[in-house]
């Protein structure tokens, strides 16, 4: 709201990805049904879903084990097509944030995706300070 | 050398295909869709296919065959996860946390699973216009 002061206690700070030019992100450790890994995730808010991982990733934690049934695979309209994902449930960490979350996990199925982004669905669920000119990602609460 | 083939193909797209070629001062029909085909290919290029397990592949054929199959029975579960791996449902669990536990304790050998909360619906089809940026 317009003139409305809001304090912000800033609880932990970490630096964007570096990249050109740099990027938000956060730590994630994806726990499959049989093993854990920690990677880091770009923000993306072009991104509508929650989790879109490598094929590498997918292949690496056994998300087959855990998929949602292929009627529910998603799919993206992009200029020049249509993309089909694979989709698989999985815990979350985010490690930064200390939160434990389930989330729909996905990676395209035909072709190799080599990264790790967080998308819309999720990243409108945490508080998060984009801090661009210090370069950093800061969680933070309302005093 | 030129090999003739016949095929049917959106009539919208024909137009579109005929404007590109007036546009462009191609000569033939043929050869505008030629240029087409060889642009949308390139383009496919820098995008790399994957392939997967030949045993997932299978067996998410048939746990997916099971799940179509039995999806209406799961109705009375609503709101708990089902498990269905080597072609069967393996168990029934309150949170996705058991399910994992039912799954690695009835189904250790399997090479893909469902896990499917029963009611919970996800959305399907979205727009992404910068997925091909991220692709390539």
């Amino acid at each position: 709201m317009a003139g409305t002061v809001r304090k912000v206690k800033v609880i932990n700070c970490w630096r964007y990805l570096e990249d050109k030019p740099p990027i938000p992100s956060v730590r994630i450790k994806v726990h499959g049904v049989k093993g854990s890994l920690e990677s880091i995730f770009r923000l993306d808010t072009g991104y509508p879903g929650q989790l879109l991982i490598s094929t590498d990733l997918y292949e690496r934690l056994e998300l087959y084990l855990a998929e949602l049934p292929e009627k529910e695979f998603g799919v993206y309209r992009m200029a020049s097509g249509l993309v089909e994902m694979k989709r698989s449930r999985a815990l979350i960490t985010i490690l930064n944030l200390g939160i434990d979350m389930e989330a729909i996990v996905e990676t395209p199925r035909r072709i190799l995706f080599k990264r790790n982004l967080v998308g819309r669905e999720l990243i409108n669920k945490l508080k998060l300070l984009l801090d661009g000119v210090k370069g950093e990602d800061c969680v933070i609460e309302y005093e | 050398m030129k090999v003739r083939k016949s095929f049917t193909i959106d009539e919208k797209l024909l137009r579109e295909l005929s404007e590109f070629r007036w546009r462009n001062r191609i000569n033939s029909l043929s050869e505008a869709l030629e240029q087409v085909l060889r642009l949308g290919l390139n383009s496919l290029k820098t995008v790399q296919e994957v392939g997967e397990d030949e045993e997932v592949l299978e067996q998410r054929r048939i746990n997916n065959e099971t799940y179509v199959r039995i999806e209406r029975e799961l109705n009375q579960y609503r709101g708990k996860y089902i498990i269905i791996a080597l072609g069967k449902l393996i168990g029934v669990a309150d949170n996705f946390e058991e399910a994992v536990e039912i799954l690695r304790r009835e189904a250790p050998e399997a090479k893909h699973a469902i896990i499917k909360e029963v009611g919970r619906e996800e959305v399907i089809e979205r727009e992404w216009p910068g997925l091909l940026e991220r692709l390539k």
